[in-house]
């Protein structure tokens, strides 16, 4: 009974159906593991991460100077950006929308930096629902390369505030 | 204040339950369901407001009750539970008396008051933060302070636990290992121990910025240790699930565990295993390193799984030998449709391993792989992957000890008996339909933490397929139905414990 | 308690309930890597 002591000599063999069990569980488990390692080496999403501190004010000069440099219009009060191939994306996320609109071109590799001038945001790329932790004071660097054409939208699913429901951005991706 | 050596002898098992125990554990398990009270009509006005077709509640009063069910189920409702738990475990198991019962009291009454006031500052709109209060989000200081007395209370639970322990050893209170109930217990207070350090180590700093004594905190910095805290914490509730299970296999079919060697060296991977396992709630942040996550989460993480993977066959295991035992050997399943499905304690075991295994378990270690967790992290399906686990498990299991801790240490009949054996299988249908529709939507990418997913009022036009909002129907009607079955527990529970006809020594008994 | 033999299987019903389990969680586990594969590429 689990509130009464057990027998003196409690440390017995398994029997044959708790020792498959459980080597079946250790051969699992290490697949578990194996299949991130891997997955770097054979899969296509890895956000491999370069740490990288930016003070919100420095994320924002930044980010401000790469939306003027290649700003080509204005959706809603918020700049449309379309950046050469290969450059590096500044995204800022901010109470209560992410700036700027991106126009980007299929299978061409882009450097995003995505952070936040004032407080933790989530970016979830919708609809195929790749979500990122955006934190002020860190440069989230993403090498991404849009593999599907269309428009996409970014919304932001941490808790921002009482506007957090407001907060959509846009990715037009072109052929 | 009872005589500290005052006990009676309970007529069914023979252990000592000292008076000073008892009240320490009625006040404990009762401020408990008074916790989740709050915490379940807080999750029914969450859930009605999630719901596009009522839509309840402001955005203000939206964030202000999910930052409130958030506290006081996971962290009040919980924990009360658990002390209660632990006296029982340590004191009533062992036949001892509880170490320093002063203590108890006044670690009782910090928790308490730490548990006020954080509410108060939830509800006065002081702390809006949700549950994990993400810096630069600031609270008022005394929110961050009722947490930490909170923490210190319950963490001075923890040494009445160890105390007593100590003390049982000394006094020769029981001869041979610590049952299995309390060796699991141990576990979880250990990993408690951790956790509470960790708490202590990110609150403090944290109430200092509140109060402008610290310039600035790094949010990143802050959320690596909140986890530390925060998982540990899920660790915590995990093992005491797990001893709850077998208690509950015994209690109700007298199981036995088969191999207590196997139990046991699982509830030590759990210690071994868990503490440094927080990144996985960090795969998708800035700041650390591809090789860091793999080792944190995995290294770590996947012997805790092993240890539940061992625990998912050993329990049921031990109530199908049980019931083999009793003669149920028809077939491969008559042991299961044969076991007492009337006592609410045996579905309460059984839906509780159910879900935590089958979806929680599952989706657990899915959404925490390092690059999975891009398709999960921060959507619905987290949502629904912890109320898995913690609900559909651990308050599951929870609710169903509830029915005999009431008249075998109360000592009071259970009031509404057909309602005692409806509910787990209402709660449980309910978190069912909870549970999936929030990880269907969320898989669909639907965001947690989101007054409004159908984007009414959104800056840049945006909709959601319709098959996002079919799920969070789902999701809501599962979340009323579960508010239903909270109910049927809190009411049960209350009515039994202070109105319940008083049982006189020989009238508790064990059911099976 | 002393068996007379110590039994390989004593719970067969358990058994085919963690099969059932384990199958359940490789083809979740593997369905959401192809889910994955489906995205844009990263790093």
């Amino acid at each position: 009974m689990p509130i009464t002591s057990p027998e003196t000599y409690w440390w017995k063999p398994a029997d044959k159906q708790e020792k498959i069990w459980i080597t079946v569980a250790i051969i699992w488990c290490l697949i578990l593991f194996t299949m991130m390692p891997l997955w770097h080496f054979v899969g296509g999403q890895n956000p491999s991460v370069e740490p990288m501190k930016i003070r919100p004010d420095d994320f924002e000069k930044v980010a401000s100077a790469f939306i003027e440099k290649y700003k080509v219009g204005e959706e809603a009060g918020i700049p449309v950006v379309k950046p050469p191939d290969g450059a590096d994306v500044y995204l800022k996320g901010q109470m209560w929308n992410w700036v700027p609109i991106l126009e980007l071109k299929k299978g061409v590799n882009y450097k995003f930096h995505i952070s936040s001038v004032d407080l933790m945001h989530g970016f979830g790329l919708q609809p195929l629902n790749m979500n990122f932790q955006i934190v002020p004071g860190h440069d989230n660097i993403l090498n991404l390369t849009p593999s599907t054409s269309g428009t996409f939208h970014i919304i932001c699913n941490e808790f921002c505030g009482v506007g957090h429901h407001t907060m959509v951005g846009k990715i037009v991706v072109k052929d | 204040m009872a005589n500290e050596m005052e006990f009676r002898t309970c007529p069914i098992t023979g252990k000592k339950v000292y008076a000073t125990t008892q009240n320490l554990m009625w006040i404990n398990a009762v401020t408990a369901v008074v916790f989740i009270l709050i915490g379940g009509i807080m999750a029914l006005l969450v859930a009605l407001t999630r719901w596009p077709a009522v839509h309840l509640l402001s955005p203000e009063w939206f964030y202000k009750a999910l930052t409130a069910h958030g506290l006081n189920m996971l962290i009040f409702w919980i924990i009360f539970f658990e002390v209660a738990g632990l006296y029982f475990g340590s004191s009533v198991v062992l036949n001892s008396r509880l170490a320093a019962p002063k203590v108890a009291w006044l670690a009782y009454i910090l928790m308490l008051v730490g548990s006020i006031l954080v509410d108060v500052m939830v509800f006065t709109d002081n702390a809006t933060v949700m549950f994990s209060s993400y810096v630069p989000l600031q609270a008022h200081p005394l929110y961050y302070l009722g947490i930490i007395l909170f923490a210190v209370g319950a963490l001075t639970a923890c040494g009445i636990f160890f105390g007593t322990l100590a003390i049982a050893k000394a006094d020769k209170t029981y001869e041979g290992s610590l049952p299995l109930f309390t060796f699991g217990l141990s576990a979880a207070a250990i990993i408690a121990v951790f956790t509470l350090a960790c708490g202590a180590i990110i609150y403090i700093p944290t109430f200092l910025w509140s109060l402008g004594v610290i310039k600035n905190l790094d949010p990143a910095m802050y959320r690596l240790l909140f986890w530390g805290l925060g998982h540990s914490s899920q660790q915590i509730n995990v093992t005491a699930m797990v001893s709850i299970w077998y208690l509950l296999g015994a209690l109700t079919v007298g199981a036995k565990p088969v191999n207590e060697k196997i139990c046991r060296t699982a509830f030590v991977l759990y210690i071994l295993f868990i503490n440094l396992a927080s990144e996985h709630h960090l795969l998708t942040d800035p700041t650390l390193s591809p090789a860091h996550k793999v080792f944190n989460t995995s290294y770590f993480l996947y012997l805790a799984v092993l240890a539940s993977m061992i625990h998912a066959l050993a329990i049921p295991m031990a109530v199908e030998v049980a019931q083999r035992k009793k003669g149920y050997t028809k077939g491969l399943f008559e042991w299961l449709t044969k076991a007492p499905w009337g006592e609410p304690g045996f579905p309460a075991m059984i839906f509780s391993l159910l879900i935590f295994g089958f979806i929680g378990g599952i989706t657990g270690v899915v959404y925490g792989t390092e690059q999975l967790s891009i398709k999960s992290h921060n959507t619905w399906a987290m949502t629904g992957h912890f109320h898995a686990t913690v609900v559909g498990g651990t308050t599951l299991a929870f609710m169903g000890l509830t029915y005999y801790v009431i008249p075998l240490i109360f000592r009071r009949e259970i009031i509404g008996k057909k309602w005692a054996s409806a509910q787990p299988y209402v709660y449980a249908a309910g978190m069912i339909l909870l549970i999936l529709g929030m990880a269907g939507a969320g898989t669909l990418g639907s965001p947690r933490r989101h007054w409004d997913v159908t984007f009414a009022d959104s800056i840049i036009p945006f909709s959601f397929d319709p098959t996002v909002l079919l799920f969070t129907t789902i999701a809501a009607l599962g979340g009323i139905l579960a508010a239903v079955g909270g109910a049927m527990y809190v009411g049960v529970s209350v009515l039994s414990v202070f109105l319940g006809r008083k049982l006189a020594p020989n009238e508790a008994k064990l059911v099976y | 308690m002393a068996e007379e033999r110590h039994e390989d299987f004593p719970a067969p019903g358990t058994g085919v309930i963690i099969i059932i389990f384990f199958v359940a969680f490789v083809m979740f586990y593997f369905l959401n890597w192809k889910w994955l594969s489906m995205v844009w590429n990263i790093g």
